[in-house]
């Protein structure tokens, strides 16, 4: 009598296609990454149907994230260190070249012009960590003015290029943090900025 | 896991001299598979293709304060001007006009909420009278005049509400002292914090 046996498939599958699918589009998300850049700032932007997108490049942002903290960062790492070289020696600050090296790697921060060194001074770990007070914005003390016109002139030294400013507020911060700063920007004679809004359908279509 | 699967090829033939052993042309994948798909998730996740949109927002320059009385604003017919006052919990007051009880003026203020039906219609017609009027609903003047509690998202949404409805000429600007003494008075209790942050930022 003839055993009956059964017949034992392979356990083994062609996996060529999947692979190449994989690496398909590995490839793609590869080529169009963009690296989410490290905020300081959580904020969620009100939306509205413009749907011009953020120029790539020479872009100056100011963030308010929902309790009014005010935080700044130039999408260029070389105007960055120029911004910062230029307000820490207009502050009689001298800075190393670690500390340097440290700001550059910040995309964005938020402290005042005081602690600026010691902030600096924190490891990368500890300084991921720091809860950013937000640059001073008030009556009392206003180091924003100084950051942005010396942003200004670093990104046109480094790239030639000028910068735009864009501001990114948060949609429940309140007005007159806002106004506060559309007030900075009159003083320092940008007329012409865009806000950051997530796009919604235009009820027209 | 990293074999090579040779399956298929060196058996040896019925009766027949032992033939060359034929190597497969098959490798085991799965490593590769395992990396490939490790290095497609990090770079799903870490990726960030949509960009984020702005709206384009100009500004008016600041009359330099020597220059304020040799500067004439230029005149414009109070029936062009249309205010929004953008107040807390979404709610909108507006007027068309001059807001001047002490002279006489005391145009309708109302109030109203975001909502299209509301505000959209209350724009549309106000297009439609200074057409009429006018000749040209480009006319149309906007004054938008947030509050101190407003929030930020409603002035972003009045300033889109401005695109969507074709306003050519807005602006924010801040309110005048009519203005907020007629919010005291006519609203609710609650608003009087209003006035006091109003009073306190200018």
């Amino acid at each position: 009598m003839p055993k009956n046996k059964i017949a034992r498939k392979s356990s083994k599958i062609d996996m060529t296609a999947m692979v190449d699918l994989a690496f398909l589009l590995l490839t793609f998300f590869m080529l169009a990454t963009n690296f989410k850049a490290e905020e300081a700032a959580k904020v969620e932007t009100p939306s509205s149907i413009s749907d011009t997108v953020i120029p790539e490049r020479d872009i100056m942002m100011i963030t308010v994230n929902d309790s009014g903290k005010v935080f700044i960062g130039i999408d260029n790492k070389d105007s960055r260190a120029a911004m910062l070289k230029k307000v820490a020696s207009a502050n009689k600050i001298t800075l190393t070249e670690e500390e340097l090296h440290a700001f550059t790697l910040e995309t964005n921060f938020g402290v005042p012009i005081t602690q600026l060194k010691a902030w600096l001074a924190l490891s990368p770990m500890e300084r991921e960590s720091f809860k950013q007070p937000g640059i001073p914005c008030d009556t009392v003390l206003n180091d924003l003015p100084q950051w942005i016109v010396q942003g200004r002139f670093g990104h046109k030294e480094v790239t030639s290029n000028d910068i735009r400013v864009v501001l990114k507020a948060d949609k429940n911060t309140h007005y007159p943090a806002i106004s506060n700063i559309i007030e900075t920007f009159r003083e320092l004679r940008v007329h012409n900025f865009a806000l950051i809004t997530t796009l919604e359908d235009d009820p027209r279509n | 896991m990293a074999e090579l699967d040779t399956g298929g090829g060196g058996g040896k033939h019925k009766g027949g001299k032992p033939r060359g052993k034929k190597a497969s042309t098959r490798i085991d994948m799965t490593a590769m598979v395992d990396l490939a798909f490790l290095l497609l998730t990090f770079f799903v996740l870490t990726t960030t293709i949509s960009k984020p949109n702005v709206l384009p927002v100009v500004i008016p320059p600041k009359v330099d304060p020597n220059e304020k009385d040799q500067v004439e604003p230029p005149k414009v017919a109070e029936s062009k001007i249309l205010t929004l006052i953008i107040g807390k919990n979404d709610l909108i007051y507006t007027y068309v006009g001059l807001l001047d009880p002490e002279n006489g003026k005391n145009p309708e203020v109302k109030k109203m909420t975001f909502a299209p039906e509301q505000l959209r219609k209350w724009l549309q017609e106000r297009k439609d009278a200074v057409k009429g009027q006018f000749g040209d609903a480009k006319e149309l003047i906007v004054l938008i005049k947030p509050l101190s509690t407003s929030r930020y998202a409603n002035v972003v949404d009045i300033l889109d509400e401005m695109n969507i409805s074709e306003v050519k000429k807005y602006t924010l600007a801040e309110l005048n002292d009519n203005e907020r003494t007629f919010i005291v008075k006519v609203n609710e209790p609650d608003n009087a914090e209003d006035i006091k942050l109003v009073g306190a930022d200018s």
